[in-house]
This record gives C-alpha cells, sequence and structure tokens, in this order.
C-alpha cells in the first residue's frame, strides 16, 4: 500500500488528530475527547470514504501549512477558514485530488470555528484507549502523534476505497449570534428566579479563556449562588455549570468527567455542532427545548 | 432514590446527597448493572449518584428509568462479589520535602505532623470515585480532627505522587496537574501506570490504607517502578 505522508511547516493555531472519542472510560476519570463539530468530520470522512470513526484533523480558526508527498484524496469540512492548494483557493465540501508535493494552506477565517480536514486511508497514529483522540492530560505522553507541532509529520496508508462521494445533506450552521436549546439541568431547581431569568434573557458572550474543555461565558449572573454545598457528580458535553464567581460555563469534549458546580442547564444533543462552530467573542442565547 | 433526565440521552441517579460508605455501595451496585446493559454508552458513578449515557437508538429515557426502578424493588444490593472487593497497603512519605503544606495542616488542625501522619496512615479508606484527572482516587473519610480546606490559591503544578488532604477527603495525584490540596506527603506507587495494560491502579469500592516509608524508601520503590522490576500487585493487601 502506498505511504502518504503529511508534513506540517506550519502547525496552526490548535490542530490535533481526532475521532470520534475515548468512549467507556469515564469510570476512571478519563475525559471523553474527540471532535468537537461530529456531523461535521463524519461528512469530511463521508466524502472521502472513509469509516466514520477514522482520525481527521481538528483545525481551529487559524490552519497549519501541509506539505504532501504523493498523490491523496482530501475533504474540508466544518468552518470556512480559506483553504488553499498551491495558493488557489478551494472549497469545503467536496473531494479534493492531491498532487505530490502539493502544498495546503489556510488563510483568513471566513466562518466558523473548527473546519476538519479527512484524508483516505487509514491513518498511523499512535492511540491510547482505543481513540486517536489527542487527550487533554499528558498529550506528549499519550498520544503524542495527535497534538501537531511545527515540523510534525502524519503517515496514512491510503486504502483502495473508491467509494468516495461528492455530495452531503447535513452542515452545521455556523453563526455568531446563537440560540441554542437546553434542558433544566439536575441543580435548576435550586437557582433563583432571577438568575433563572436572566440567564434565559440575556445574550452571553464566549470569552477568549474558552477552549475544548469548555466555553466560558462572560455574564455575572444576577441573583447570587445559591446556599447548599454540592457532592461532585457526572459532566457530560454540554452541561452548563455556574462557577462560585456566578459565571456559566458550558463544558465540552475535554472536561473532566466529574465536578462540583451547581447545573443550571444542558445544551441538547442536537445544538452541540453549532455551538462548537462558535468563536470566542460571539454571543450565546438559551431557550428551553 | 432519583431518576432525572440529564441532558439528550442520559439519566442521572441521585441519592442521599450524603458522602457515606453505604450509599456509596449502591453507586457502585448500580454503575456495575448498568455497566452490564448493552444500551448503555458509559457511566460516570460518583459519591452519591452514577450519570449513564444511553443509546437512544436502543432505548428510551423512560424505558431505562423503570428498569432501574424494578432494580430498587426486586433486588438486595449484595451483588458485588467479595473477589471484586480489593485493599492495598500504599507507602507514603510525609517528609518535609513531599510534604510543603504540613506546617498549615498543623496550625489548621492544632494537631503535630507526628499525630496527622499517625491519623493518615491508622484510618482505612475507601475509594468513593475516580475523577478530577484519569485514575485520581477519591478516598474518604478523613477523621474529623484531619478535616481542613483546601489551599486559598490552587498551585499551578502539583506533582505526580502528591498526597493531598481536601475537606474529609484525601487523594493521590497520579500525574503533575493543577490543584488547590493541602499536600502532606508523596506515594511511589502510581495510580496511573501506563506501562500496564489496565493502567488505573484503583477502582471504586477498593479499600486503601497507607504507611510511612524515607525518602530512601521512596527513591528506591520509585525506580523500581519505572525499571519495571515492581509491580502494583506488591501492595495488594
Amino acid at each position: 500500500m502506498n505511504e502518504i505522508v503529511l508534513t506540517f511547516k506550519k502547525p496552526g493555531l490548535h490542530t490535533t488528530v481526532q475521532d470520534l472519542g475515548r468512549l467507556g472510560y469515564q469510570n476512571v476519570g478519563v475525559p471523553l475527547g474527540g471532535v468537537l463539530d461530529r456531523q461535521a468530520a463524519k461528512n469530511a470522512n463521508y466524502l472521502v470514504g472513509n469509516p466514520e470513526n477514522t482520525p481527521v484533523l481538528e483545525i481551529t480558526l487559524i490552519g497549519p501549512e501541509i506539505t504532501f508527498n504523493t498523490d491523496c484524496e482530501i475533504a474540508i469540512t466544518g468552518a470556512s477558514l480559506s483553504p488553499q492548494l498551491n495558493d488557489s483557493l478551494i472549497g469545503n465540501h467536496q473531494l479534493i485530488s492531491i498532487k505530490k508535493n502539493d502544498v495546503l494552506s489556510f488563510g483568513k477565517p471566513v466562518s466558523g470555528c473548527r473546519a476538519y480536514l479527512a484524508i483516505a486511508g487509514e491513518w498511523q497514529v499512535t492511540t491510547w484507549l482505543g481513540s486517536a483522540s489527542a487527550s487533554s492530560f499528558s498529550p506528549e505522553l499519550l498520544t503524542p502523534d495527535s497534538l501537531i507541532k511545527k515540523g510534525s509529520t502524519l503517515s496514512i496508508l491510503a486504502g483502495k476505497s473508491k467509494t468516495s462521494r461528492n455530495k452531503i445533506n447535513k452542515r452545521t450552521p455556523h453563526a455568531d449570534i446563537l440560540r441554542v436549546r437546553v434542558v433544566p439541568g439536575p441543580e435548576f431547581e435550586g437557582f433563583s428566579r432571577l438568575t433563572i431569568a436572566h440567564f434565559f434573557s440575556a445574550g452571553h458572550i464566549i470569552t477568549q479563556d474558552s477552549n475544548r474543555m469548555g466555553y466560558r461565558l462572560g455574564t455575572k449572573l444576577k441573583g447570587g449562588p445559591g446556599n447548599y454545598e454540592m457532592i461532585s457528580s457526572g459532566i457530560i458535553p454540554g452541561t452548563i455549570q455556574v462557577t462560585n464567581e456566578y459565571k456559566p460555563i458550558i463544558l465540552l469534549a475535554d472536561a473532566q468527567t466529574t465536578g462540583g458546580y451547581p447545573r443550571i442547564a444542558n445544551v441538547i444533543e442536537e445544538d452541540l455542532d453549532s455551538l462548537a462552530q462558535m468563536k470566542p467573542g460571539s454571543e450565546l442565547w438559551f431557550s428551553l427545548a | 432514590m432519583k431518576l432525572t433526565q440529564y441532558g439528550s440521552n442520559s439519566i442521572l441517579i441521585q441519592l442521599k446527597e450524603v458522602i457515606d460508605p453505604e450509599v456509596n455501595e449502591t453507586v457502585s451496585w448500580l454503575n456495575s448493572k448498568l455497566e452490564m446493559m448493552p444500551e448503555i454508552v458509559y457511566t460516570i458513578p460518583a459519591y452519591n449518584s452514577v450519570t449513564a449515557v444511553f443509546n437512544p437508538g436502543k432505548i428510551s429515557f423512560d424505558v431505562l428509568k423503570n428498569r432501574i426502578k424494578s432494580w430498587e424493588s426486586k433486588e438486595k444490593k449484595n451483588t458485588i462479589s467479595s473477589k471484586e472487593q480489593r485493599s492495598f497497603r500504599i507507602p507514603v512519605c510525609y517528609e518535609e520535602k513531599f510534604a510543603p503544606d504540613m506546617e498549615e495542616v498543623c496550625s489548621y488542625t492544632s494537631l503535630t505532623s507526628e499525630q496527622i501522619i499517625s491519623l493518615h496512615t491508622s484510618t482505612p479508606f475507601k475509594v468513593y470515585m475516580i475523577g478530577f484527572i484519569p485514575g485520581f482516587p477519591y478516598l474518604g473519610k478523613l477523621p474529623d480532627q484531619l478535616r481542613c480546606k483546601r489551599k486559598e490559591n490552587p498551585r499551578k503544578q502539583v506533582p505526580q505522587g502528591a498526597v493531598g488532604l481536601a475537606g474529609s477527603q484525601t487523594g493521590i495525584y497520579p500525574a503533575q496537574a493543577p490543584g488547590g490540596w493541602q499536600l502532606i506527603g508523596n506515594s511511589p506507587v502510581p495510580p496511573l501506570n501506563l506501562a500496564e495494560q489496565n493502567p488505573f491502579l484503583f477502582r471504586m469500592g477498593d479499600t486503601v490504607r497507607f504507611y510511612p516509608i524515607s525518602a530512601s524508601e521512596h527513591s528506591t520503590i520509585a525506580t523500581g517502578f519505572s525499571k519495571g522490576q515492581i509491580t502494583e500487585k506488591e501492595f495488594y493487601e
């Protein structure tokens, strides 16, 4: 089989290898991990004819510069980050044929926060507990290939798949102001009416201090903390905790598995992908599902 | 037992709002039953709760809820076999270089460091849950005299193996991480050992007893682990 080698001349802002996550080890404190916009990542693998749990590159706002050693097939989905092949702009959501020595780079972020790059074939990357997703904890030790740095290389064995497609139906919407649907969280009843009213009646800005573990929102909720101390309990992607400073945090795939802050609400599964495409500085509104 | 929908595809089972060994055993029992169900994707057992994420293509919230309720009425929770109950004796070096917060704990508890070490090594602890970072055991409960507050300013880096106190809990850091626990010692036995096929030393429900060692013994055991000459089996009781 033909070995494809990608060499990263520039790593980009935060580029990681991700698949659909590390399921089943949350009972021993292992974060779920995995792509944040699952639909976009699945679309990318679908276009190149890979099984849906094949690793992809998750590219955040500023993309990498990649040189290919040989011909291969790729697809980019998710955020529009002005991808260019040898300095000519190319589009998202289509199968692209790469030739030997081609250079893929990215330019201005146009919409969305995370782009996904799929490459047809079998990715030769270290896995930990069954997943290639970059570990949020000790990544250098556990998943050394999955944290892209300047000079990193990735190896992929080209498959014989001829089942690549050129059409996808479902795309994650991108927005700078978004309304996401939530269901009440386990401690919802413990919050005052004033706090709940404020939570649902204001736009919340996603702060710069946000990452794959969670989005910290800038709003200081009215009403003050409830008067009970919580015993640590489970966290899932989409859980919205309210900290001691009375600011909401939306937890994402790399969050720790348990937490001790009261959980006011949970973003519903269907809205997690569009949430993942929100950039720091953009505005979120919540409504009850 | 309170069963509520949590997010889109998950159920949260909440038991009595206390840190209590019996309540936690019920958590273990419920968790082991849930883990055996093919409809369950993953679970997060905690002190007094279990979060179970299910596959909505295979089971609905209501069916799952009713099934869990039926266990409660039909079965006693003595299904955890004794072979799953494991005990560990874990060495800890309490010497000054590993115990940066010993003085603070002494002044907070009005105990001497000898009394603190004696209380910490004479109490059998239970692993109530694993969380925070992979393999971190939440151990409890501390004797009342040993209870202490977390640090006002959490450390950016707590070293691997650090043994800390927080509230009525004690724990061992499996890897370097930020943290606000009061550090009174360090264990050379790694709770997360990547050389092992199952890298996680502790399971919920295990019993842990500590015993004091010198800095030179600490270094001998740590070297033994890094060379693969010692395994965690030597610390089973």
